[in-house]
């Protein structure tokens, strides 16, 4: 099968591995980096700059044609515009902005990038990535762009507050939410078990469908081994989802991420989901995530000196102990020891704990959003 | 004001960030007709998209308030799920009382964040747009200070949009922040700086409280009339 072939194919070939388990199979109901000065205090006329044109031809690798219209632009990454393709509903094609290409340090470290990642046939196949599965090449072969598949769903942050659950998943409880923590560790982990690491937590690169089921997107922002090197990093990060030596020892950007990292920054961003949207650092009195986060100070530790919100004591609650445990381990003692920090194969049996609690339980408290009352000790 | 915090809903559950965001819509007898159909559409899609954004949904919280004949919160501050659920019905009528409007809005401003502080929420730098296509009917000098200064220190997004060719941009200069300054609407292009503002409210919610003065807004050309309000006279 050609790759124009491919393109036209539906996909069908690279959706047949593995899913994760989607939220309907529970048996109950289922940076932009900083850029110019704000323009206040500017003029109207600088907001008003003319579009460049973006109607553009890119080549498949056999050397066809694809048109790709300034129409069918769906949304301008940091360094790529990502355009719909109308003879193929199931794709999307990225393809680098000129300002990109024209930086000579990235215009050589795209086509190795985007090789090494090609190479990982696992990630490539997985129906949850919006991997490259095909390089576009300019009118000289050269790649300055990918087609990836086209995801549908909402961000993660559609879970980080109870009406905004109620929202956009109707009928959605605590057991769905926690099944697509479940799903969303699981991509982690598979990614992880290849030494692709995520660099940037944000929600915002990850979508859930109406049937919990976790996509990834923004995929050539992570971290990809070479074989004999070292990784290819990307410095993309968003403050409150990273690991604290990170936002303490900035200089550590410069180097690879490590899987502690990724743990510490996944057990954030699970914790948000099963506590709708609050950060594990969040306290009474509110404040900035990140410098809450940099502080160290876990208010579920009873020696950290800051309190939980008010409102979050019964969501707390209802966790399981083990959970409540975990999350401890993540944020007190792993804020200063990356080593300690819990795996995620011993995050994940304590999320399906969780869940098994919650599929017995008789009380629907142990299942709800928004608890109405507080665990007792006996329940 | 003393039993605001009580009589206002406010989602303690929600643990985004809030941004204010208040529309001050001029709905004077001569915004009758077409001006006033097309507010009206714009204003429905401005709802719905910003509500079906996850993101912006969580933080923007909007009033509406409309000047006709007299000043009124035609949806005191909600989140703006809520308003696109039950949208206010905006009808033009009689005089342009700007004045009392802006007195209003500085009001209400002050006492939404005064809100958010007593229930240790974080907030983004309010928004306020003013929609206006005449001139004043009663004294807008001395309310446009309070809300003027906040813009000046980048304290306050205060975007001033002048509608038509009646639009009084020496009362709109004395009213919104130097900079940028009053800015004309292309025509009847409602809907374009609608989609405008969704945007860039998307950008805001998204982004850290500490970084939203960073984000770069987008293109204006769309919704701009770039030859812009006449010249001042001075």
């Amino acid at each position: 099968m050609s790759w124009l072939e491919l393109l036209f194919s539906g996909l069908q070939i690279l959706t047949q591995t593995s899913q994760p388990t989607p939220v309907s199979s529970v048996k109950r109901p289922a940076t932009q980096k900083p850029q110019a000065p704000a323009p206040t205090g500017g003029d109207w006329s600088l907001l008003a700059t003319p579009e460049k044109g973006m109607n553009l031809t890119v080549y498949d690798p056999q050397g066809i044609p694809l048109h790709l219209k300034k129409a069918d632009v769906i949304t301008h990454g940091g360094e790529g515009v990502i355009y719909r393709f109308t003879r193929n509903p199931n794709i999307l094609i990225k393809v680098c902005k000129p300002e990109t290409l024209a930086d000579a340090k990235k215009l050589r470290l795209f086509p190795s990038r985007l090789a090494a990642m090609m190479r990982l046939k696992e990630c490539r196949e997985a129906p949850f990535l919006a991997w490259p599965l095909m390089p576009v090449m300019d009118t000289h072969g050269a790649p300055i762009g990918f087609v990836m598949r086209k995801y549908i769903g909402r961000t993660l942050r559609a879970l980080f507050a109870p009406m905004q659950v109620q929202r956009f998943f109707p009928g959605w409880d605590r057991l769905h939410v926690t099944q697509v923590a479940l799903n969303f560790l699981d991509a982690v982990r598979m990614l992880a078990k290849h030494k692709v690491l995520i660099n940037d937590f944000n929600p915002g690169n990850f979508l859930v469908d109406k049937n919990g089921l976790v996509r990834l997107i923004d995929c050539d922002s992570f971290q990809i081994p070479v074989e004999d090197g070292p990784p290819l990093m990307t410095r993309t990060y968003t403050p409150e989802f990273c690991a604290p030596e990170l936002l303490l020892h900035p200089e550590l950007f410069e180097q690879p991420r490590t899987p502690e990292q990724v743990r510490f920054s996944l057990a954030i961003v699970i914790y948000m989901i099963l506590m709708s949207g609050l950060h594990p650092y969040a306290r009474c009195g509110g404040g900035d995530p990140a410098e809450n986060l940099k502080s160290g100070k876990y208010p579920l530790d009873k020696n950290s000196g800051v309190r939980l919100p008010v409102s979050w004591h019964k969501s707390v609650s209802w966790l399981t102990p083990g959970l409540r445990d975990c999350f401890r381990q993540m944020f007190t003692v792993g804020f200063d020891h990356p080593e300690k920090r819990p795996l995620l194969g011993e995050l994940r049996a304590e999320i399906e704990n969780f869940i098994t609690v919650m599929k017995t339980s008789k009380n629907n408290n142990q299942r709800a959003i928004l608890p109405t009352a507080k665990k007792r000790v006996n329940q | 004001m003393n039993n605001y915090a009580e009589e206002t809903t406010l989602d303690v559950t929600n643990p985004a960030p809030r941004c204010p965001v208040i529309l001050l819509l001029d709905v004077s007898g001569s915004m009758a007709d077409a001006p006033i159909q097309e507010l009206r559409e714009g204003l429905k899609q401005f709802l719905q998209e910003t509500s079906d954004d996850e993101t912006a949904s969580m933080s923007v919280e909007l009033e509406i308030i409309t000047f006709g004949g007299t000043a009124e919160i035609a949806a005191p501050f909600a989140p703006i799920s809520e308003i696109c659920d039950n949208p206010p019905t905006l009808n033009a009528k009689s005089t342009t009382p700007l004045g009392a409007a802006l007195a209003l809005a500085d009001k209400e401003l002050k006492e939404r964040r005064r809100l958010y502080k007593t229930k240790g929420i974080s907030s983004y730098k309010p928004w306020v747009i003013l929609m206006t296509d005449g001139y004043p009917n009663d004294d807008w000098e001395g309310p446009a200070q309070s809300m003027r200064s906040l813009g000046e220190q980048r304290k306050l997004q205060f975007i001033g949009i002048g509608i038509g060719p009646e639009a009084d941009f020496e009362a709109l200069r004395g009213i919104v922040p130097t900079h940028p300054g009053p800015v004309k609407l292309k025509g009847l292009c409602f809907r374009e700086f609608f989609s405008w503002l969704t945007d860039s409210l998307k950008s805001v919610s998204a982004s850290s409280v500490a970084d939203q003065d960073k984000i770069q807004l987008g293109n204006v050309s769309s919704w701009a009339d770039l030859a812009g309000p006449p010249p001042s006279e001075q």
